[in-house]
């Protein structure tokens, strides 16, 4: 093993920001460290170890009044800055090829990529993650205040918001939108569920609101982002039965966002029309409106992006992408997402559930052909967190291929120390997955392990995960990316409660670790937090909890017709359309 | 002939029991928990319970069997565990698609496979036999996925001459729906734009889609034709004096067309199952795709959906070749 050296040193990320093509002046200021956000933020300079005005205090305890840039700057409705760039096309609409349907749209309801890039375009949050690192940024709150044992959250709302029917966003929607998750208890149900229960939201004043935690759970701003605020009196119009409007809502919304619903055609398309009304203005020239096309076969995306038939594309092999990167009208971003690869190993059952044989795999895994499969596409997983998210362990010892020490670690096992058979699950289909197991493999054979590499439909393996003694003793996995917190992945992967959990398919169980990530969630303070989780980190390498394989490179591939364009991490905000619009052709 | 008719579509019932009970049984035996895939990666089990609870998924095999008959006899077809969409909604909205898709497709293996099979058989083992052999059989063996992308590559990228993908481009609205096939709901308002346009969409999908069955259908066409034309009865018609073309379309085709006709309502049935990969490649929102997006979800009841629709086309399209038979052979007669 060897110290984790810091991944993408400042002068790299600030060169790599000014060279982009589509960069804007919020995220110049930001790449060299002149914006001062009060927010719970993730600023690139405290990544990288320098100054921010960040005390440490995560969430900050006190008001957030003094907005970042984006709460600050948004136009008033009818104000909108619509002309700033010569080229602007005011009547185009984007076209974004993507692989992923929507399938329900209701915010309490459905929850995964596309869906919720979707219900960010209808729907507000009280805060909204933004840019990349993804900052939270107040959108329906104006700020907020915390109590120090992060229990009481008030928020106030922005005055100016008001939903697209016209009526204003008070609080009393605020605590309506929340009770409806969580009696639907289906979605997001599972963020808010274990720390707040009806009647621990409160809406103090038309403006106020007020959230009474069962027990302090420090990341609370970011789950706020998932909380989509809907118009009561227009879910209550179409509600059937006692169905709570979850019929109508599923291709319908009930929102204040900058996006209204113009053609929903399932498996085909959806059409969304931008509001010129919108409560916030609009910062940049406005994008008429925008189409998600059900695109799924990676090579279509690629001669519809090259003939200009569509402007944005999701899911695009590596091969395809590598051709695209010669396309002179197409921009291939390289941006450092918080998207882990890791395979998850049975922890306690067969041949996995001995350390030694977890570590020998870890030393033995060749990490540089992995990163050779995905084409320039992926960075090293070194540990269980994105290089780049606040709060990795920047000197942790990680495993490095190694097969002497493979050997080594093997030997240590008295049961699997002459080898053994072990069985690699992936979904079928998945190119990059089977070549996962074709690398263990080849790898494994030199320590005379004979893998076995079954493909496997992704329901079947999901029932398989929930009994360690049937999950397989291998399967690779992508995290999931809800909230750009070391919370966000070190729990759903290592706490005992996420065992059986696709995400928990590991069936990792360790009280010590439990212990940390559980004071970890219960403390406000960043730098506490922060040393909480660096113990975590190292614990699960060395235990080699999971074998950590790759971090993704992210951000939509575009035509250069697209402006304004700013990635985010955080699942369903790569494509948020809000800030972005078309040149002339 | 009446009573033949009604005999066979009753036969449909026991026939839909058999196909229900067959389906429900393989996935229910499978080791897959759609309520937990539905709930989503971290759903707590209380949440994962909701949704077993909300769709039945606790009670006893044969109680969930029971409701779903019961259901499927009052027109409920159920509802998607992952979308909640009425399955009966989403097969009117994905059939449609399929459907005409199909139709384009046959149609061009009938007019393309039937003169080709007819011209290699008057040309027996001369170039044209060998070309249209050499047609067949590359159509036949051709990968659908490979052969997809490289004529949008050529037809599309290289000259220009069709559109990608879709069924329309999507700036364009559909049609005012009437049939759902896009191509005659734009002929019946007289809108001749999209009309074409989505004529022009349909064109290389329905191609590619097309091939498999134009190769069998020629095959077919030209070794029933070529022992027509050995038959006593040509040589009959042509000492009668009747002009070759009379012999060959009214007397050999007639009767080399029974056959080539099992064929086209095979060809015409199993397609109506969807082609997933046409559908892929060409973004075509069928009911191929309808039905893999569900098989991956586990979606149950959508898995039935298309199971059911797909065998009562199925037993349908038979009947109706059945009873082409009678037309080419009258001396066919139903009982």
């Amino acid at each position: 093993m060897r110290p984790l050296g810091i991944q993408v040193s400042c002068a790299q990320q600030l060169v790599s920001a000014c060279d982009e093509v589509n960069m804007t002046r919020r995220r110049l200021l930001k790449a060299i460290g002149l914006t001062t956000a009060t927010t719970i933020t993730l600023p690139l300079l405290a990544a990288c170890g320098g100054d921010s005005d960040e005390d440490g205090e995560t969430p900050a305890s006190g008001s957030t009044d003094d907005a970042p840039a984006t709460g600050e700057s948004a136009a008033t409705p009818g104000e909108a800055t619509e002309a700033t760039d010569d080229d602007y096309d005011p009547e185009a609409i984007l076209i974004f090829g993507s692989s992923v349907d929507i399938p329900n749209l209701d915010p309490a309801v459905g929850h995964d990529g596309a869906i919720a890039a979707t219900q960010k375009a209808v729907y507000d949050t009280l805060y909204r993650h933004m840019g990349n690192p993804a900052e939270l940024v107040p959108w329906l709150a104006s700020g907020h205040e915390v109590t120090d044992d992060a229990i009481e959250w008030t928020f106030t709302l922005d005055e100016r918001a008001t939903f697209q029917d016209g009526s204003p966003v008070t609080a009393d929607a605020v605590v309506y939108s929340l009770e409806r998750v969580l009696t639907i208890n289906k979605g997001v149900a599972w963020m808010f569920s274990g720390i707040l229960s009806e009647g621990n939201v409160e809406a103090v004043d038309p403006q106020t609101v007020k959230f009474t935690l069962s027990e302090p759970f420090a990341p609370f701003l970011h789950a706020t982002a998932w909380l989509f605020i809907l118009n009561q009196t227009v879910v209550e119009d179409h509600a059937e039965g006692d169905d709570q409007g979850q019929g109508w809502l599923l291709s319908n919304a009930a929102g204040s966002g900058p996006f209204k619903i113009k053609r929903w055609e399932p498996g085909t398309l959806y059409e969304f029309e931008s509001d010129p009304n919108y409560w916030r203005g609009w910062d940049n020239p406005r994008l008429k409106g925008y189409i998600h096309q059900i695109s799924r076969e990676s090579s279509t995306k690629r001669l519809a992006l090259e003939q200009g038939d569509i402007h944005v594309g999701d899911y695009i092999s590596a091969e395809d992408i590598t051709l695209l990167q010669r396309a002179s009208n197409i921009i291939v971003p390289d941006e450092p997402s918080i998207g882990t690869y890791t395979v998850k190993m049975n922890n306690q059952h067969g041949p996995t559930s001995d350390v030694n044989v977890r570590r020998a795999i870890s030393y033995a895994f060749d990490y540089g052909a992995m990163l050779q499969v995905m084409e320039g596409r992926a960075v090293r997983l070194p540990g269980p967190l994105p290089p780049t998210l606040l709060g990795v362990k920047e000197d942790l010892i990680f495993y490095e291929t190694d097969l002497d020490k493979a050997a080594e670690e093997l030997a240590k096992s008295e049961q699997y120390k002459d080898g053994f058979d072990i069985e690699f699950a992936y979904v079928t289909g998945l190119e990059e997955e089977r070549r996962t197991g074709l690398i263990l493999l080849d790898q494994l054979s030199k320590l005379n392990i004979t893998v076995t590499i079954t493909p496997m439909e992704w329901a079947n393996a999901v029932a398989l995960f929930a009994d360690p003694e049937q999950s397989p003793d291998m399967f690779p996995m992508y995290s999931s990316t809800d909230y750009p917190d070391p919370d966000n992945f070190l729990w759903q992967a290592f706490h005992s409660s996420a065992a059986g959990t696709w995400t928990g398919a590991s069936h990792y169980s360790n009280p010590e670790v439990d212990r940390l990530l559980e004071e970890a969630r219960s403390t406000s303070a960043w730098e506490t937090r922060a040393g909480l989780y660096g113990e975590v980190q190292q614990i699960v390498v060395d235990e080699a909890g999971d074998l950590f394989v790759f971090n993704e490179v992210g951000g939509a591939i575009h035509s250069d017709r697209l402006r304004g364009y700013q990635y985010c991490p955080v699942m369903g905000s790569a494509s948020f359309w809000y800030q972005t619009w078309l040149a002339k052709q | 002939m009446g009573q033949y008719i009604l005999r066979r579509l009753i036969l449909i019932i026991p026939t839909l029991i058999g196909l229900s009970l067959l389906t429900f049984t393989i996935s229910k035996v499978v080791p897959a928990d759609p309520a937990k895939l539905a709930a989503g990666p971290r759903a707590t089990p209380d949440m994962v319970e909701t949704i077993r609870e909300e769709y039945g998924l606790n009670d006893p095999l044969y109680v969930q069997y029971g409701r779903y008959v019961t259901n499927l006899a009052t027109g409920d077809w159920g509802r998607s565990i992952v979308s909640r969409r009425e399955v009966v909604e989403d097969l009117k909205h994905y059939f449609p698609a399929t459907l005409e898709l199909v139709l384009a497709s046959e149609l061009l293996a009938i007019l393309i496979g039937v003169p080709m099979g007819i011209v290699a058989a008057l040309h027996q083992n001369r170039w044209p036999d060998q070309l249209s052999r050499l047609i067949a059989v590359s159509f036949v063996s051709l990968p659908r996925f490979w052969f997809a992308i490289i004529l949008q590559l050529l037809v599309v990228v290289g000259l220009g001459l069709l559109p990608l993908s879709g069924r329309l481009p999507p700036t364009v609205v559909p049609p005012d729906r009437v049939t759902g096939l896009y191509t005659i709901d734009s002929l019946l308002q007289m809108d001749l734009a999209t009309f074409w346009t989505a004529l022009r969409h349909l064109v290389l999908p329905a191609f590619v889609q097309s091939v498999g069955a134009m190769a069998i259908i020629t095959r077919t066409v030209r070794g029933d034709m070529l022992e027509a034309l050995s038959r006593d009865f040509v040589r009959t018609a042509r000492a009668k004096g009747l002009s070759e073309r009379k012999v060959i379309i009214r007397h050999a085709l007639r009767n080399a067309l029974i056959p080539t006709t099992t064929m086209i309502g095979l060809s015409f049935g199993f397609a109506l199952g969807g082609s997933v990969l046409v559908e892929t490649v060409f973004d075509w929102p069928g009911i191929g795709l309808y039905a893999v997006q569900s098989v991956i979800n586990f979606d149950f009841e959508p898995i039935m959906g298309v199971t059911l629709l797909v065998g009562i086309l199925f037993i349908l399209l038979n009947l109706a070749v059945d009873l082409f038979y009678g037309v080419l052979d009258p001396r066919i007669r139903f009982k």
